[in-house]
């Protein structure tokens, strides 16, 4: 640890700032008036290009910021990913599975044509449908 | 007998020169360029000098000093006077220097380059005759010394304590320029001071 006697104080750290600060002042270039001028007596945007297309080019220069060219990069790669995932799940696995043996009940469906509108007129009403469905001993309820 | 009413001079007759900064910016946002003149011959040394140390640089400093001011132009319709012409002013000074320091960290990265160049800092210094023969920089030593300590204080301590003390700006000017509290700008002069006292004690003449 530095004994603070030894250390400048801050009086003299100030004097010091103010004498470099005072010699960089002194010591600036001179402006180059012309650069301005140029500047200075450039026609505006707007008296340059049509109304129209400047009241498009205003808003797209804010995209030039780096926060909304941030944010709006982030949104577009949020959505690209997200889309991305949505596809590859809805997809889901490939089924590779085969049923070893047809199933006569499973005609209920696939093997009538007309579906399953057709086989509920069949059976009188939809409740009558569904109890044809269950498993013989199951029939009547409790 | 007719009484001639003598109407107060108006704003345009007295002389830019004799004008305040939030008067000459109101003149500025009507595209006057004398009174553009009048303002960028007031504080373009001071910008200077405030870039020149916070970059360590001249042609950086010079180049910026430029761009403070063309932006000062463009956004002169914006300024709202409150008296606090020098906060705002600094306020795209420190921006523009924060912006150069970043791209030179960035630089740094991909070139392995030291962020601070001692012959840089050397070279950034202005003449020995600038310096008062009988002042505390008389000596080269300490001038090098000051210098060195400056461009390697952390940058946020290194703006302010520039604006404290190159600036003179009141501690809640320097917030406002920085962005920050005035208790985390009081901080950090504090904190950028020690470090100068601690860099510059080697130096220090013996008693």
């Amino acid at each position: 640890m530095q004994d603070d006697s030894a250390l400048p104080t801050i009086d003299e750290v100030d004097a010091a700032l103010v004498a470099l600060g005072r010699a960089d002042r002194d010591a600036a270039p001179t402006p180059n008036w012309s650069i301005f001028v140029r500047h200075l007596n450039r026609p505006t945007l707007a008296a340059r290009v049509p109304l129209a297309l400047t009241g498009v080019l205003r808003p797209m220069a804010e995209f030039g910021r780096p926060a909304v060219a941030g944010t709006l990069v982030a949104t577009l790669a949020g959505v690209a990913l997200g889309t991305w995932l949505a596809d590859t799940f809805d997809r889901g696995p490939t089924a590779t599975a085969l049923a070893s043996t047809d199933y006569t009940g499973s005609t209920l469906l696939d093997g009538d044509p007309a579906g399953l509108d057709a086989y509920l007129v069949d059976a009188g009403s939809s409740d009558a449908a569904a109890d044809d469905t269950l498993p013989s001993g199951s029939k009547g309820g409790r | 007998m007719v009484v001639a009413v003598v109407a107060p001079p108006p704003f345009a007759l007295s002389s830019p020169e004799s004008q305040g900064d939030d008067a000459l910016m109101a003149a500025i946002a009507q595209g006057d360029t004398i009174a553009f003149r009048v303002l960028m011959e007031r504080w373009w040394p001071r910008v200077f000098a405030f870039l020149v140390r916070a970059l360590a640089h001249r042609s950086d400093a010079e180049d910026l000093t430029q761009e403070t001011f063309l932006r000062l132009v463009r956004a002169a319709s914006r300024y709202e006077p409150e008296g606090r012409f020098a906060a705002w002013l600094f306020r795209i000074a420190g921006n523009l220097a924060r912006a150069e320091m970043r791209r030179r960290r960035v630089r740094g990265w991909l070139t392995g380059v030291a962020r601070v160049q001692d012959d840089a800092v050397l070279e950034s210094l202005p003449a020995p005759r600038a310096f008062d023969p009988d002042g505390p920089l008389a000596n080269a030593e300490i001038r090098a010394a000051l210098a060195h300590a400056l461009a390697r204080l952390p940058e946020r301590q290194r703006l302010a304590v520039l604006l404290r003390y190159f600036e003179d700006l009141p501690l809640r000017e320097v917030a406002a320029a920085l962005g920050i509290r005035e208790r985390a700008a009081e901080s950090l002069v504090a904190r950028g001071t020690a470090r100068l006292r601690r860099a510059l004690a080697a130096h220090r003449p013996r008693p």
